[in-house]
């Protein structure tokens, strides 16, 4: 039979039940409109995180203490043993570096009269904003002078000073982080790089003060350096490595408790992240898409049922079960198809007004799209065989005389 | 000989016993002759009408059908032979709702994979005095005319047996007889055609009678 024939003949039956038709797909729908919608929300998270780590510039090393192993088993005081002397000693020692910056940094409540915000305290030096390319909107960046006297001095990320009302105007005025006294001396500009991994919303403070006062820390969180430009990276990745391996007495590099991340880790692990992220959304919105799918094969159970007699005469006049096969499998396949489109539009819809009325920015990929609809369609092509197939088995006599 | 049949017996169980729907069926039939298989319901004939039509398959016994033997061929074979050399009448018409007569009457033709279906549908259609109704689909149309239809659409693949099962069932005994005076023609024309019926008038319409009673031939 010819193949033009049997899809204008099953468009017909979905036509002729509309309702039904349209509630079997709109299953499929939602789930290839889930998928997508996911899918865009993490690949925008995962484009999200590289502007920011671009904006970081290229030159950027970050040290930061691991737990540290010995044949598998973890010794000692892990993830406390990068010092001050630490950073010191890379300034001091290694070539081709521009800046460094010890980092103490924990979460803190910061308060301004009656406003309230939780904020990533950093406790960072003078070079920080230099490393970072960060730079500061409203007033200064706290100086050395005030470094080295522990002055309670702050400069607050964009997003933390409009979440405490604090405004280029407002410089001068106190805040308490912890319950300590601190002077708002500058605001930072925004950096974008939208949502959760933004550091607009932190507050940056004085290393010294961080450490000594704010958290009682006497170990760092992590070291940031900025190699100088044209440096060979890994040269100076080794070189650190090196070094706080002799200061920390470390024989195997197995055994390193600190790691050394450049801009290529950094990525990668952001990927990851984003990556499992990703997959797991996309998971769950393809379970619905399978629920989908069952609602396909029981319509399709209920036409076949309904079309018995169809089926008979089908056969009387010279249909062979595969052409009862192909029939009922491309009516679901229609089904399935057509709402993978529909859903397709749904999904991209959907993602664009996410993304322009929320935090969340989405980015919808042409691979995303084709994913979901083949997978559409091999829901619909799986779950349309088993009726198609109970069809065709029908013997013609028992339909050509079923009421 | 068009059709042979040698000891069909088909068997079915109704609960603990076994009933022979069919016990033992020879006939003949020529070609061009125009038979009527008559007896009362639960006779057989209706059984038998299965088996030449090639839908159902005996459980012992011999049939041919222009002189090839169909009793053992697999489902897609008789499929084939169904569209190619058989054509069926039906008493409830059998036509599938929500296409036009023209697309009802394509049909047979699109299974046997053969184009320009649509000019010979039309010309079946004007055969039967359709002309004028080709794009009604069965619901819009009269008992007879819905008959009609299903006529020209055991015609289309130029079959060489019309089987019809109650032909005149449905119809009232004017249409009834306008119905049997199109077979009446094309058996005129050459065609075979069996009829299935336990209308005595009708039976003896066609040149022939085989009556049948508790799955044997009795004359």
């Amino acid at each position: 039979m010819l193949f033009l024939t049997i899809i204008k003949v099953a468009l017909k039956s979905l036509v002729a039940n509309k309702l039904r038709s349209f509630l079997a797909m709109l299953g499929i729908i939602i789930g290839v409109g889930s998928v997508i919608v996911m899918l865009s929300i993490g690949a925008g998270a995962q484009k999200d995180i590289m502007n920011r780590i671009s904006m970081m510039g290229t030159n950027l090393l970050s040290i930061r203490p691991m737990q540290s192993s010995q044949r598998g088993v973890s010794t000692g005081s892990s993830r406390q043993n990068l010092t001050l002397e630490d950073a010191e000693a890379i300034v001091e020692r290694v070539d081709s570096i521009a800046a460094v910056s010890p980092v103490a940094s924990n979460n803190a409540q910061l308060k301004y009269f009656n406003k309230n915000t939780r904020a990533s305290v950093i406790g960072c030096a003078v070079t920080y904003p230099y490393i970072g390319n960060f730079e500061v909107e409203h007033g200064r960046f706290f100086r050395e002078s005030e470094e080295e006297s522990m002055a309670r001095v702050v400069v607050l990320g964009s997003e933390t000073a409009s979440e405490l009302g604090i405004s280029g105007k407002q410089l001068g005025e106190r805040i308490q982080i912890r319950g300590i006294s601190f002077e708002v001396v500058g605001i930072m500009k925004e950096k974008g790089g939208a949502g959760r991994f933004s550091q607009d919303d932190s507050a940056l403070v004085p290393y010294t003060v961080a450490m000594r006062i704010l958290f009682g820390m006497d170990y760092l969180s992590n070291i940031d350096v900025r190699a100088a430009d044209g440096a060979d990276l890994t040269e100076v990745e080794t070189d650190i490595a090196t070094l706080l391996r002799s200061r920390h007495k470390i024989i195997n590099p197995e055994n390193d408790d600190f790691r050394v991340f450049n801009q290529a880790d950094i990525i990668q692990t952001a990927t990851e992240v984003t990556d499992t992220f990703t997959m797991l959304l996309g998971g769950i919105a393809a379970i619905s898409l399978l629920v989908g799918g069952i609602g396909i094969m029981n319509i399709m159970l209920v036409t076949v049922t309904e079309r018995t007699k169809e089926i008979g005469i089908r056969k009387a006049i010279g249909a062979r079960d595969r052409d009862i096969l192909n029939q009922f499998l491309i009516e679901s396949l229609i089904m399935s198809g057509v709402g993978g489109a529909l859903g397709a539009m749904a999904g991209i819809a959907t993602s664009e007004i996410i993304s322009r009325t929320s935090t969340f920015s989405t980015s919808v990929s042409p691979g995303s799209v084709a994913l979901a609809l083949a997978f559409s369609a091999a829901v619909g092509v799986f779950f349309g065989y088993y009726p198609a197939a109970r069809a065709a088995r029908l013997d013609p006599i028992d339909c050509l005389y079923y009421e | 000989m068009l059709i042979t049949t040698e000891n069909l017996v088909k068997k079915y169980m109704m609960g603990e016993s076994e009933i022979r729907a069919l016990d033992g069926v020879s006939v003949s039939i020529a070609e061009g002759e125009m038979t009527a298989v008559v007896g009362a319901s639960g006779s057989g004939k209706s059984t038998l009408m299965n088996m030449l039509g090639c839908l159902d398959k005996p459980d012992s016994g011999e049939y041919f059908l222009n002189g090839e033997n169909v009793s053992r061929l697999p489902k897609d074979r008789l499929a084939g032979i169904r569209n190619r050399y058989i054509g069926f009448i039906f008493q409830s018409f059998n036509l599938l709702p929500r296409m036009s007569a023209l697309e009802n009457v394509e049909l047979p033709m699109q299974y046997a994979g053969k184009r320009d279906a649509r000019g010979v549908a039309e010309r079946a259609l004007e055969t039967v005095g359709l002309a004028g109704r080709m794009r009604h689909e069965p619901g819009k149309m009269s008992g007879g005319e819905r008959q009609r239809v299903a006529v020209a659409r055991a015609l289309v693949n130029d079959p060489a047996l019309i089987l019809a099962d109650e032909p005149t069932g449905n119809l009232d005994s004017k249409t009834g007889d306008e119905i049997m005076a199109l077979l009446e023609s094309l058996n005129a024309q050459g065609r075979t055609i069996v009829i299935v019926t336990h209308d005595a008038d009708i039976a003896a319409r066609c040149g022939r009678s085989i009556r049948m009673k508790d799955g044997r031939v009795v004359s």
